[in-house]
């Protein structure tokens, strides 16, 4: 009995103890207290460098709910103008969206390491092709098996290239996470995770690759407009994108002589692809008219291509008596029906028109000279034409001269 | 008898044009105290409730120095009743202020020690304030300590 009250007077001076401490704490120590571990949590959020050390700060917030928790009305009151409760509210918040950059940037850094080996694959692939084009296209005299493998192996390395560049669109787009693009300037620890993530996928050596390659795969193939204007899309998404990274990337590396070098060189190779490619339609077309055995002199812009195929005509209507008709005609139809209006007129004039790469006047120009050569090698034979007009006009006044008195007689009988 | 009964009536109807309106219940407690420093004019400005006022003369009717401002920590709550009760640290007092004509003027103070108190804190409670000093608690009004110390 005496055990038993002993125990109770005991807790009950604990609890008075207690109590008694409780309330001779400073309210504003309290207040202050909250705020600078709230202050605190913050800051380690916002200064947090992985998601790991991201997540140790988690606990700590609940710790701090837990902890307060039994201030939460005078909190609530002297936290003007948030309270307890929307304190820990924007906490969590902040924690959030601190996490949610982490897990891009995560995936981001995953993306460029996977994307980085299976460029690897690509590449390795890509210039065994072009090799084995090179090769097959050195042969002079293709037989039909030969060509087929060929088509086949160039349309193998078109889908290998467009695949090998919309991976490596992917890992310079990648560097940059949509946070960090936001920056007008990118702080110390922005420019350190870039410069990391470029060494992981060796992003400047393969963007200088890729262009290098399809640079190549031009000069080894011929393509058509179709295949021109899908390499022209993605040609322009990729320098869209490499603009912008680029810009921030020459910035990243204001101080590596080495790097600012390699941007350097991916900007002047950027604007060779551009020139390939424009250059691919007049190579292109020039040996379209040569598999006709037109011979042309060569052609990079459409005021050339104009006066080449002007002065080709020229001379053509100028040895229109010296030459053969049989041949000059040969020549007209190789030219004029075989190549002119059975491939460079509808098939590549809507891709150079499309793509402002000649004029509507130019082209009317070399059709205008075509009539003209045409009139010379198969002159008009409207005389023939006006003679034999003029018979007709003829025979038939005469015919009808003729009925008229016979008409007049048969009149005189009936009356 | 007329005469009594027309200073009457003129005294009821003189004293019912003075009414005073009075809106109640009202509550001017701060829910915790403001810790201010005050600055080389013996200013003080507390950003939250709008409230500025210089401590200058506070210093010198406890230290006979009103230079001591310079440096220290004022620890100003205001009450239920709309009375500021100020102290700080090595005061022997509590001075209970009340606002009047655009200045502040002291109401009461009380005497907590003569040795001045050591780590003042102000707490608001529901019927008075509470003085924390090192463990020790008072509960003040502006009349005075209520109770003993604890």
């Amino acid at each position: 009995m005496k055990l038993k009250y002993f125990i109770k007077t005991f807790i009950v001076l604990l609890l008075s103890g207690y109590f008694f401490l409780i309330s001779a704490q400073s309210d504003f120590e309290i207040v202050e207290s909250f705020k600078a571990k709230l202050q605190k949590i913050s800051s380690q959020i916002e200064n947090a460098d992985s998601l790991q050390q991201l997540n140790l700060v988690n606990g700590e917030i609940a710790e701090l709910e837990q902890e307060f928790k039994t201030h939460k009305n005078l909190l609530d009151k002297s936290l003007y103008p948030d309270d307890f409760s929307k304190s820990l509210a924007s906490l969590n918040n902040e924690f959030l969206l601190r996490q949610r950059d982490f897990i891009t940037i995560d995936i981001l850094q995953t993306e460029v390491v996977e994307l980085s080996s299976q460029v690897e694959f690509l590449n390795r692939r890509n210039n065994e092709l072009l090799v084995k084009i090179q090769d097959l296209e050195a042969i002079r005299n293709k037989d039909k098996k030969t060509i087929a493998k060929l088509e086949n192996l160039v349309a193998d390395l078109r889908a290998n290239i467009y695949k090998r560049d919309r991976m490596v669109i992917e890992m310079v787009d990648s560097l940059m996470p949509p946070l960090m693009r936001e920056k007008a300037n990118l702080t110390a620890e922005d420019k350190q995770e870039i410069i990391s993530d470029e060494e992981k996928g060796n992003v400047l050596t393969n963007v200088k690759r890729t262009i290098n390659d399809n640079t190549r795969f031009l000069e080894v193939t011929s393509l058509k407009p179709k295949d021109l204007t899908e390499i022209r899309k993605q040609q322009s998404e990729f320098s869209k994108t490499w603009r912008y990274i680029g810009l921030k990337l020459i910035d990243v590396y204001s101080d590596d002589e080495q790097k600012s070098g390699e941007i350097k060189i991916i900007d002047s190779l950027f604007t060779r692809w551009h020139r390939a490619v424009d250059r691919e339609a007049w190579s292109t077309m020039r040996e379209e008219f040569s598999e006709n055995d037109i011979q042309l002199q060569k052609f990079s812009d459409a005021e050339q291509f104009k006066g080449v195929l002007i002065s080709f005509i020229n001379d053509e209507i100028k040895n229109i008596d010296v030459k053969s008709e049989t041949e000059s005609k040969n020549i007209f139809v190789n030219f004029v029906d075989s190549t002119w209006f059975d491939s460079i007129q509808p098939t590549w004039m809507p891709y150079l028109l499309d793509n402002k790469l000649i004029t509507g006047a130019q082209k009317d120009e070399i059709e205008t000279k075509i009539s003209e050569w045409k009139s010379g090698l198969f002159p008009s034979m409207w005389w023939i034409y006006l003679i034999i007009a003029l018979v007709i006009i003829g025979t038939i006044i005469f015919i009808v001269l003729r009925r008229k008195p016979k008409s007049k007689t048969e009149d005189a009988i009936l009356e | 008898m007329r005469i009594k009964l027309m200073i009457l009536l003129l005294a009821a109807v003189s004293f019912n044009g003075c009414s005073t309106l009075v809106l109640k219940p009202s509550d001017f407690s701060w829910p915790v105290e403001s810790v201010l420093k005050p600055d080389k004019n013996g200013m003080v400005e507390e950003d939250r409730h709008s409230i500025s006022f210089n401590t200058r003369g506070l210093y010198y009717e406890e230290f006979k120095d009103s230079s001591a401002a310079t440096g220290s920590e004022l620890r100003i709550i205001c009450d239920k009743m709309g009375y500021y009760f100020l102290t700080s640290k090595n005061f022997k007092n509590v001075y209970v202020f009340e606002k009047n004509d655009g200045s502040l003027v002291l109401e009461k103070k009380i005497l907590i020690s003569e040795n001045g108190i050591k780590k003042p804190a102000f707490n608001q409670r529901s019927n008075y304030i509470q003085l924390v000093d090192d463990g020790k608690t008072y509960n003040l009004t502006h009349e005075g300590i209520e109770g003993d110390e604890k």
